[in-house]
């Protein structure tokens, strides 16, 4: 059975509607199913999002990697990219450029061109951006930014035709441009809310038709109190995105951050003035248990290489958590792009806040060489998500 | 508004309440239910929505801030420049058991030359359009002694900031038919910023985070 859903009609649920000795209605399990299909189906988390401050520049191709923990919800994942092209040079012609889409998972398995899994203008097909005349009088940005392509990866289909296993997928995104009067402004993909409950997929939500009046209820993984609580389960174990960030796979301090220090400190473009701990990213944590000091478990990862010594590299991720800080093992030296391990995290939620009951904490990643021996550490990417079991 | 999950035996568990053949004590497991399904579905409607690691050493052409000409530098890119960061296109709901949308906070940190006014701007655009049809715009003023302070843009977000966005996903390009369809509502968020310093000015604003939070 399935049955439309439509995102965002989260309704007024009482936990006192239903009491001992009196009889439970079809419509107090019917709104249960609803704000279960609510929680689980409306708000899948992941996203990403890289933006063109380090854009390429001249004829090169440019490579980001980013991490995409599926969400067990997640039906379909919405992606998009834009070119631009400096104001002044919009009057070139001849001008090409082509962006590559490859998903693995993390035993290794890609789904990458050419695969009719791979939405159009994603396979490597050389775009021509187009002319425009010099007495255009359109805003700047919309002349500059204003072509691009949209599409899908469907999550069901990338495992049974492309092979895909497990929900710890890489997302590696590469762009080709013909000269640095056109550059990939910006790709942003997130997870497609459910339009629909189908009691035969798992993670699919709970068809509230099914608890129709004066129908029996049949308790099983498909239906039922079951399935219900499998979907509030399934709401619980989304796992939010706090921190998803990706730099162009180069070593080049000026795109990419990157330290040389034997000793705690920030990477350059993640630093600020004065201030050795690193840039904060202010988050909102998920509340999902009692708030405490130690606060929600996260799990985080990073995306490392060295260049130009022997020596080892280390990083390190600091909340507000009394658990706080949290540091992969000595990574080894390689030259190699390479994710860490998961870290376990967490986020502290019993931080004084302006919306109780969940208060704000606060992530910070810095790193360090084993010794200052010219090594380089190179960060290409930072996942940090909650992890919910 | 229940606080956190009441933990109870897992679905298929031996000690599961709900499995089959099992009495219902109706009252009590559907107060868990409910309790457990209107926390998640808060919990969940506090999404991130974008995380960006900023941009340095931006300054200001033109005075006082229009926002048509604002977005490029005469280089028209925006790392040589300005400060104008798109922040993506994202959807949102009405908030869970209210009749109003989610508020939008941007949370940063910025700095600026000493006694040089300096602002950062939060703008959303309905739909996909872009800063020249914005819908509303949030402005803070940097605290400016040459270091790094936090800030803040807050924006409570209304149906007329919001732009219908249809979709019938269908993946790569294998032409099945949509197996669903619908329409979100949704926005494009910019930060832009001047700093009246003009070029040569440090200034920085960068960690950028976006997120949703409970209306105000």
């Amino acid at each position: 059975m399935t049955e439309p859903h439509i995102p965002g009609r989260g309704l007024a649920l009482s936990t006192t509607a239903a009491r001992n000795r009196e009889t439970v209605r079809a419509f107090h399990t019917m709104a249960l199913a609803m704000a279960a299909d609510a929680a689980a189906l409306d708000n899948p988390p992941w996203r990403l999002l890289i933006e063109d401050a380090q854009g390429t520049d001249g004829a090169e191709t440019m490579t980001w990697q980013a991490r995409w923990p599926v969400s067990d919800t997640a039906g379909y994942l919405w992606l998009r990219w834009w070119r631009s092209q400096p104001r002044d040079r919009l009057l070139y012609g001849g001008l090409t450029i082509a962006v590559t889409l490859t998903v693995t998972d993390a035993v290794g398995t890609s789904v990458t061109v050419p695969s009719t899994q791979l939405p159009q203008g994603f396979s490597g097909e050389t775009m021509r951006p187009g002319w425009v005349r010099s007495d255009h009088n359109l805003d700047a940005w919309w002349n500059a930014s204003s072509s691009g392509c949209e599409g899908f990866l469907d999550v069901a289909t990338l495992r049974s035709v492309g092979g895909l296993a497990g929900s710890d997928w890489t997302l590696t995104v590469s762009c080709t441009t013909s000269d640095s009067a056109v550059f990939l402004s910006r790709l942003e993909a997130w997870e497609v809310p459910g339009f629909a409950t189908d009691q035969e997929v798992d993670h699919r939500g709970m068809p509230p038709g099914l608890f129709l009046a004066d129908a029996p209820i049949t308790d099983s993984n498909e239906s039922g109190y079951q399935r219900l609580l499998a979907t509030i389960g399934d709401a619980r174990t989304l796992r939010p995105c706090y921190l998803d960030l990706a730099w162009p796979l180069t070593a080049d301090a000026f795109r990419t951050p990157s330290l040389t220090a034997a000793g705690e400190g920030p990477f350059t473009l993640l630093d600020e003035p004065g201030v050795v701990t690193g840039v904060p990213f202010e988050v909102f944590p998920r509340q999902v248990l009692r708030p405490s000091a130690q606060g929600e478990p996260c799990r985080w990862r990073v995306l490392y290489k060295m260049t130009g010594g022997t020596k080892d590299g280390r990083i390190h991720v600091r909340t507000t958590s009394t658990s706080s800080p949290f540091s992969t093992a000595w990574l080894a030296n390689t030259a190699t792009w390479t994710w860490s391990p998961w870290i376990a995290g967490y986020l502290r939620t019993n931080n004084a806040g302006p919306t109780p009951p969940a208060a704000r904490d606060t992530i910070k990643v810095t790193g360090e060489v084993s010794a200052a021996d010219g090594t380089i550490l190179w960060l290409g990417g930072v996942y940090f998500g909650g992890d919910q079991a | 508004m229940p606080t956190f999950y009441v933990r109870h035996p897992a679905a298929g568990d031996a000690a599961d309440h709900f499995r089959a053949d099992e009495g219902l004590g109706a009252g009590r497991f559907q107060q868990i239910l409910a309790s457990n399904a209107s926390l998640m579905v808060h919990a969940n409607a506090r999404r991130h929505l974008a995380s960006h690691p900023g941009v340095r050493n931006w300054y200001f052409w033109d005075e006082p801030l229009t926002f048509g000409t604002l977005m490029l530098d005469a280089f028209g890119r925006c790392w040589d420049g300005a400060l104008q960061v798109c922040l993506g296109t994202h959807y949102v709901h009405l908030w869970p058991d209210r009749p109003r949308l989610p508020t939008l906070h941007l949370a940063g940190r910025g700095w600026g030359p000493a006694g040089v006014p300096t602002e950062v701007t939060l703008i959303v655009c309905p739909g996909d359009l872009t800063p020249v049809d914005l819908a509303v715009s949030a402005t803070t003023d940097l605290v400016v002694d040459g270091a790094a302070h936090d800030f803040d843009c807050t924006i409570r977000l209304q149906p007329a900031h919001l732009a219908p966005r249809p979709l019938a996903p269908s993946g790569g390009t294998t032409g099945t038919l949509p197996a669903e369809q619908g329409e979100l509502q949704a926005f494009t968020a910019y930060v832009v910023g001047k700093c009246a310093g003009g070029k040569g000015s440090v200034t920085g604003c960068v960690g950028l985070s976006l997120y949703l939070e409970d209306p105000t």
